[in-house]
């Protein structure tokens, strides 16, 4: 079995469907219609009904359209060459004779409609008298040659409001240039061969349907598509709903007839009566012309796009909640003669249109489409206009009506109608969710427009109207809070400072020698035993590192140390390891020879051998090859001691008789402990320290073996040093005279110390308490 | 000396020294003008001092004496410190501060090398054996003292210097459960090491205060001994 | 310091068919390191000389190490006076005082009598009222100790100095037997736990110290900027 491939998806499908299976288009077409031929009709349309009409018979007559045409003469249509199927439609324009057409996949509700509309028919509707509402065109009387009037009043009518629409359409699409073309391209459709439709309009009127000569198709009045219907070419689509016409205009109702519509309301289904309530209202219907001489090509091709049964077109996917003007339509052109024959003439058409059911198309058509059309436009969702104006719906003949397709299909082309893009150009123009050819992004769109509205919550409001204060706080001059001039640390520090200076003064100014000196103590006694026990000028070498700051404590805990070596004739070698140290050790020497006299000068008594940089490195270098660190003295002349003085007995340090460091910080005690000690070999070395590095030195002093065999410890051991040795420093030594000032500024110091500490320890046990009090209360 | 037998130089050194003796102790009184300059006068003053020193006694004696007048081994001698001095010396360009990374190098290698060796020789072994040798009657215990105290003392400063060092042990085990913590036994021991740090801090304060006061004591005696003659006219 | 490793001249050296970079100036600490440790260990007379000369160089560059620094305070001082305002004023002062100082001491020598006079006038007596000063501070700051921290160590600590105090002297010539002397009770707090705790915390500095040490010998630690 063959497959037969579907025109919309191009999938294979068997040949006995005439459905695809897949997309549910209709591959085979409904009476003869070829796939190419749907693809021409406009999205949304139905798929013509299956009347089994044969492809060859539709193309003979729509050739014999455009002939007629093109030569201005319509040509007699032969009923021979017409198909069964078109028979059929001739039969169902024959309302008398046979029962209306009702083509397969009809809705009940339009059979329904139909059949009511056959019982309530007083009449059918006189073509004739459907005249005044229809302008009589001047078209040629010929049943065979003439061109509806009605289509070519449409035809002109679509002319002059081709421009509106085009405007419209190409703002929804953008395309402006498009759509001329497309408007061109509908107008490229062969006209539709000429048909009265005055007889069906009338048929619709009733009594007062104007007579229209049944040879000629009523005219049609091009009227204004009711707000929101855009014509496409020969469609008239309804943004939302879809095309709910086709190019030809649907005959008028006259308001007057719209009463006697009314009385069927109670009989008629509940939707339709909600349009006869509308068309109460319709205005008078305007006449609608038809230029049979001016029958566009499209015309000629309504067959194409008539076969959408207008009454089987649903809003999109709302099938049946909306209504629709298809089946309206259908209505109208019950009694429609058909370009087929001068058999289908308007009374046909209009018994048709009775059979149908057309009672409730009183009054204008087009007033009463344009309300049902506003209220269908509540619901539906805005579509893209569709270029072409103002176009009133187009006439279907009923065999074009049938080949509409079922609303099961229309289903399926069922649009969303926010996809309102509709193909201006091509093969498929006038389509609607035509997959573009274009990529999307070369296509001019106008950019979506997107909320710029900031999305704030309520704390994030709250936090930014709190930076906001601050930042505004930042700008505004505060007030600087007076600070008190006196404060209470203040105070305290002035307090301290006084009874120090005080107290400090008065012994100075008294010059109270009352306190007695410490007593001999173990480190200062070793000290002394050392010196004592040096030889007649024994080589001391003399380390002079502590710093400016501290020379009081150290000159006075030093003094009578070095008067006690100068009179024992050591030859002193100076050296220190900060920079400072040269002049200090200069300093000390003549501190101590104003005191005691004993005044060391020169080369001969002393060398200063400088400063050794690099701290416990430079310690070490000196330890290792004094010569050759310190090879010259600072004196004047500069001096190589280790040739021309007593020095050059020394070969490094080991060959001095003693090493003594004055020192205040215990890192450069520990240093020379730690580099120079262990070099001496058995050489003693004293230490005369500061009370601040006392702790840290005692244990090498207090080590077994010992590291440091004498130590004499700030002004108490200088003091205890002097106490021992009285004729040192001619009794003048710098202990003595410090230390009654010393005694009492360090009892005013305790004193100070404990009541102070006493009132802090008071207030922090009670702000302890109110905080814990306060702890309580929350 | 009095005023009167000074010399002029020493006079107006002499009084110099006092108004900024009285510059500085205005600090008592709250941060000012005075104080500063007298600050920014020490630094400068301390600065040259230092590097007319470092000059006088290490680079001209021991650097350019031998390379200008020296002879070839002792140039020799001196190239590589040579080299690295100029080296170092580009430490004091912001932008070419790297090139004397190599100089400072040497400087840190060499005296890491001093100080390991120090501590090792001079501070580890010999503290750890006065340690050990505090109960060891036969090496030093004073002849007059009593044994019991002699031990007690020995045992005191063991003690302490064992938990000292413990104090100052923070390896810890990580606990499943809050952050690592030491041992118990370890933690008791720490406490007792505590006390004893803080007896020794205690006593370096006291030490760092009886200094300054002795410092205090000897500038006021040296406001009044300029002052009161000044005054009296002597 | 600055890192030398940003620079290819001194940065690092590659070593032929690895992709190790060693870094030249942590390569000179190691290895001169190294050879001035070995000489405390090792009785080698060659290796005692050349830890003799290593140190001796030491010393010459940390001379020129003092001179750059002295360099670099000029330099500060030199850009604060250029730059204006109050503190140019105190960096006129610094930079003058320098230079009088460099022109002064480097005429007549380091120990020259207006070497000495610019010492004992200027530097001297600033020094020694700076520690002056330090008293009174220290004394407000013992006071408050008990108001900022109050628990048994500060107790302690509070204790320790005020009986070291006041064993330090007599007390308006009287001296307290059982705190002042040398059996006193300021005697056995110094040398008995003051001790103790002194000759932990110097075991304590010395394995610091060669810890510290060692890492950098290995090139773990790079102070230099290697």
């Amino acid at each position: 079995m063959a497959d037969v491939r579907c025109p919309m998806c191009g999938k294979p499908n068997p040949e006995e469907l005439e459905l695809c299976q897949f997309c549910q288009a209709r591959i085979k077409p409904l009476e003869g219609r070829s796939p190419a031929e749907e693809f021409n009709s406009p999205i949304g349309a139905e798929p013509p009904l299956d009347t089994g009409g044969e492809q060859d018979s539709i193309d003979e007559w729509l050739n014999f359209l455009r002939q007629s045409e093109d030569e201005g003469e319509p040509r007699p249509f032969d009923e021979e060459q017409l198909a069964d199927w078109m028979k059929e439609d001739l039969d169902i324009k024959m309302p008398e004779s046979q029962e209306p057409l009702e083509p397969e996949g009809t809705p009940d509700w339009l059979s329904s409609l139909r059949s009511i509309a056959d019982e309530d028919a007083p009449e059918p509707p006189d073509v004739e008298k459907a005249q005044p509402a229809v302008e009589p065109s001047p078209a040629d009387s010929s049943e065979e040659n003439e061109v509806p009037g009605w289509l070519s009043k449409l035809r002109s009518r679509r002319t002059a409001e081709e421009g509106e629409a085009d405007q419209e359409f190409a703002f929804q699409l953008g395309e402006e240039p498009k759509i001329s073309e497309q408007a061109g391209i509908q107008e490229d459709r062969s006209a539709i061969s000429t048909e009265s439709v005055s007889d069906w309009l009338s048929e619709l009127r009733g009594e007062e349907a104007p007579v229209v000569d049944s040879s000629q198709p009523p005219e049609l009045v091009q009227e204004e598509l009711p707000a929101g219907q855009v014509e496409i070419g020969e469609e008239v689509v309804q943004p939302g709903v879809g095309v709910v016409s086709q190019d030809e205009d649907i005959p008028v109702v006259e308001a007057d007839r719209a009463s006697e519509i009314q009385p069927q309301t109670e009989e008629i289904p509940d939707w339709l009566a909600g349009i006869v309530a509308g068309g109460a209202a319709v205005a008078a219907a305007e006449g609608v012309e038809a230029d049979l001489d001016n029958l566009p090509e499209w015309l000629a091709d309504l067959e194409k796009s008539s076969a959408l049964d207008r009454e089987e077109i649903v809003p999109f996917g709302e099938e049946g909640e909306e209504l629709t003007f298809d089946w309206l339509q259908t209505q109208v052109r019950a009694g429609q003669e058909t370009p087929y024959g001068e058999e289908l003439t308007s009374d046909t058409l209009g018994t048709e249109a009775d059979t149908r059911g057309v009672g409730p198309f009183v009054g204008d058509l087009s007033d009463f489409l344009e309300e049902a059309e506003l209220s269908s436009l509540e619901a539906a969702q805005p579509g893209v206009e569709q270029p072409g104006g103002d176009l009133s719906p187009a006439e279907l003949p009923t065999w074009l009506e049938a080949m509409r397709p079922v609303d099961a299909a229309a289903g399926v082309y069922a649009i969303d109608a926010q996809d309102g893009q509709v193909e201006s150009s091509g093969p498929l123009a006038g389509m609607q969710g035509v997959l573009p050819a274009e990529p999307e992004i070369a296509r001019l769109k106008k950019p979506a427009v997107y909320a710029l509205r900031l999305q704030v919550t309520e704390s994030q409001r709250a936090h930014a109207s709190l930076l906001d204060e601050l930042v505004k706080s930042e700008g505004e001059p505060k007030e600087i809070p007076g600070r008190p001039a006196v404060t209470s640390p203040y105070l305290f520090r002035l307090i301290i400072f006084a009874v120090l200076i005080s107290t400090i003064l008065w012994q100075v100014f008294t010059g109270s020698r009352t306190s007695p000196l410490p007593g001999l103590m173990p480190e200062t006694f070793d000290t002394s035993e050392i010196i004592d026990n040096l030889p007649e000028n024994a080589l001391v070498l003399l380390g002079v590192d502590y710093d400016p700051a501290l020379a009081g404590e150290m000159e006075a805990a030093a003094a009578s140390l070095v008067d006690h070596m100068m009179l024992k004739g050591a030859y002193l070698g100076l050296v220190s390891t900060s920079s400072t140290g040269p002049a200090l050790g200069e300093h000390l020497i003549a501190t101590v020879g104003s005191l005691s006299g004993n005044r060391y000068q020169g080369i001969e008594m002393y060398a200063n051998l400088g400063y050794l940089p690099g701290g416990a490195s430079g310690l070490q270098a000196f330890a290792q090859a004094p010569r050759q660190v310190a090879p010259f003295a600072l004196d004047p002349e500069t001096t190589a001691v280790w040739s021309n003085t007593p020095l050059q007995a020394a070969q490094d340090l080991a060959g001095f008789d003693l090493v003594a460091v004055i020192t205040d910080d215990s890192d450069k005690a520990r240093a020379w402990i730690e580099q120079v000690q262990p070099t001496l070999n058995g050489t003693p070395l004293i230490m005369v320290i500061s009370t601040q590095a006392e702790p840290l030195v005692r244990p090498y002093y207090q080590a077994n073996p010992k590291q440091v065999d004498g130590m004499v410890v700030g002004l108490a051991g200088g003091g205890s040093y002097e106490q021992s040795h009285q004729d040192l420093l001619a009794g003048n030594g710098l202990a003595r005279k410090y230390w009654d000032a010393f005694s009492l500024s360090v009892l005013a110091a305790v004193v100070l110390i404990a009541v102070g500490g006493f009132v802090n320890l008071v207030t922090n046990l009670l702000n302890a308490q109110k905080q814990s009090k306060a702890d309580k209360k929350r | 000396m009095s005023l009167a037998d000074m010399s002029l130089p020493d006079l107006v050194g002499t009084l110099l020294g006092f108004f900024l003796t009285l510059m500085v102790f205005s600090y008592a009184f709250g941060d000012n003008a005075l104080f500063r300059a007298t600050i920014h006068i020490f630094i400068g003053v301390s600065a040259g001092y230092a590097a007319i020193v470092a000059w006088y006694n290490v680079i001209w004696p021991q650097l350019f004496l031998p390379l200008v007048f020296g002879s070839q081994s002792e140039r020799l001698y001196i190239l590589f410190p040579l080299v690295l001095s100029g080296l170092l010396l580009f430490k004091a360009s912001p932008r070419l501060s790297w090139v004397g990374s190599p100089a400072v190098a040497y400087l840190v290698g060499v005296g890491v090398a001093v100080g390991i060796g120090g501590a090792i020789l001079g501070t580890i072994f010999p503290q750890t054996q006065a340690t050990i040798n505090l109960l060891d009657t036969g090496a030093g215990a004073p002849p007059d003292g009593s044994l019991l105290f002699f031990i007690a003392q020995g045992v005191l400063i063991i003690l302490g210097t064992v938990t000292t060092l413990i104090y100052f042990h923070f390896g810890a085990r990580n606990r499943v459960s809050g952050a690592p913590r030491r041992p118990e036994w370890v933690e008791f021991l720490a406490r007792v090491g505590q006390v004893f740090i803080a007896i020794t801090l205690g006593v370096i304060f006291a030490g760092v205060f009886t200094a300054s006061l002795t410092a205090m004591i000897e500038r006021v005696q040296f406001i009044y001994d300029v002052f009161v003659p000044l005054l009296t006219g002597q | 310091m600055g890192s030398g490793c940003d620079h290819p001249g001194w940065g690092s050296i590659e070593t032929g068919g690895a992709d190790m970079k060693i870094p030249v100036a942590a390569a000179i600490a190691i290895a001169f390191g190294l050879v001035v440790l070995a000489g405390y260990f090792l009785p080698l007379p060659e290796l005692v000389s050349l830890r003799t000369i290593l140190v001796q160089w030491s010393m010459i560059i940390a001379s020129t190490a003092l001179f750059v620094g002295v360099a670099n305070l000029l330099r500060v001082h030199w850009f604060k006076l250029r730059k204006g305002g109050t503190a140019s004023a105190y960096s006129f002062l610094l930079i003058a005082s320098l230079l009088v100082t460099l022109v002064v001491v480097g005429l007549y020598g380091p120990t020259g009598s207006w070497s000495l006079w610019i010492f004992n006038s200027i530097q001297f007596p600033i020094e020694s009222s700076l520690m002056a000063i330090l008293a009174v501070v220290l004394i407000y700051s013992a006071a408050r100790l008990m108001r900022r921290r109050m628990d048994l160590f500060s107790l302690l600590f509070g204790m320790a100095v005020l009986l070291v105090l006041l064993g330090s002297a007599p007390i308006f010539g009287i001296e307290i037997p059982f705190l002042y002397g040398p059996d006193g009770l300021r005697s056995l707090i110094v040398q008995i736990p003051a001790v103790a705790g002194a000759r932990g915390i110097l075991l304590g500095v010395a394995l610091g110290t060669i810890a510290t040490g060692l890492r950098i010998l290995i090139g773990a630690d790079r102070p230099y900027g290697g």
